[in-house]
């Protein structure tokens, strides 16, 4: 079976297994280090944390997180949010990503971001990202970006695949 | 002659990755060392779009810093960075930044992000333009 034939919600069932979500922090080298996790998988979109260390700090002035593992993770949900938007699976390709800073994140709390795709014009999808922190009303952080369908099997689809076929996944025609 | 190691201090986020900058002819560059923790894509073994963007904040903030002789980085309000062209993780990453207009609280600046491919000339992979905000007093 090829990803191409794995239904939508075959896909975002397999997202939210609790082994995929483990095996999903080890998927890159990016992911380990930040410890990317996914909390929750949605119908348009993901949410994912992860926890900032005193070396991920933008600022000795400030302490609070820089701008690169938070941009890491929006972008990493975001794209895993267009995967799940898709009625068929295409490789993705981020084009551009706007952050706006409302504030500082504070220092050593764990930072959550969540997506939520906006529009689907042909090739091209529109994201929104929020990131927030435990016990803020507001996020401290916005993100839009657009994606562009690359039209391929491969990439990160094909890495999750692998892991998928790995695990056995089962399909309604029984095969894996 | 400028003490570069102290500028990337004020940045724990740039020291971790291990951002080296060096003088050149346009300004002081940025450069971001090839690693596997960088990866984002197994799969095409490529830098992520999330660290590319955290090479050109650390560049745009520390361009900054120096040109206006500020004691920290100045603060991020906003970063629109477009995606030229993935950025293979066998090579090493190169940054400047350009300061495009100074207000009094408030600095336009605009970064790119290149890579030298097969010994070739360095080719664009990122831009990036940010408002970044002044919050001190200048460093004596």
């Amino acid at each position: 079976m090829t990803l191409k034939q794995l239904s939508r919600n075959e896909f975002r069932e397999y997202l939210s297994r609790p082994e995929f979500r483990d095996s999903y922090t080890g998927l890159s080298g990016v992911h380990s280090e930040l410890g990317i996790r996914i909390l929750d998988v949605g119908e348009d979109g993901v949410t994912m944390s992860f926890s900032p260390t005193a070396s991920m700090a933008g600022s000795v002035s400030t302490n609070s997180c820089d701008l690169g593992p938070v941009a890491t993770v929006m972008d990493s949900a975001m794209g895993m949010s267009v995967m799940l938007s898709l009625e068929e699976f295409s490789s993705i390709a981020t084009l551009e990503l706007r952050t706006d800073w409302i504030e500082n994140p504070r220092a050593n709390c764990e930072i959550s971001v969540r997506t939520k795709v906006d529009t689907v014009v042909e090739d091209l999808i529109f994201v929104q990202a929020e990131a927030w922190q435990e016990g803020s009303v507001t996020p401290f952080c916005r993100g839009t970006a657009r994606f562009m369908l690359t039209r391929g099997e491969g990439n990160l689809s094909k890495v999750i695949m692998n892991a998928a076929k790995e695990q056995e996944f089962p399909d309604e025609r029984g095969s894996v | 002659m400028t003490d570069y190691r102290s500028l990337i201090n004020k940045i724990p986020y740039a020291q971790y990755h291990g951002i080296v900058c060096q003088e050149a002819v346009s300004g002081i560059q940025f450069i971001l060392q090839a690693d596997e923790r960088f990866i984002g894509n197994p799969m095409i073994r490529a830098f992520h779009g999330g660290v590319i963007n955290g090479l050109l904040g650390c560049s745009m903030r520390l361009t900054t810093m120096h040109a206006q002789n500020l004691e920290y980085p100045p603060e991020l309000i906003s970063i629109t960075t477009t995606f030229l062209r993935s950025a293979k993780i066998e090579n090493d990453l190169f940054s400047s930044a350009k300061i495009n207009r100074t207000g009094r609280r408030v600095v336009s600046v605009s970064a790119d992000v290149w890579q030298r491919r097969d010994g070739e000339e360095l080719i664009l992979v990122a831009q990036a333009t940010a408002s970044l905000k002044i919050l001190e007093n200048k460093s004596a």
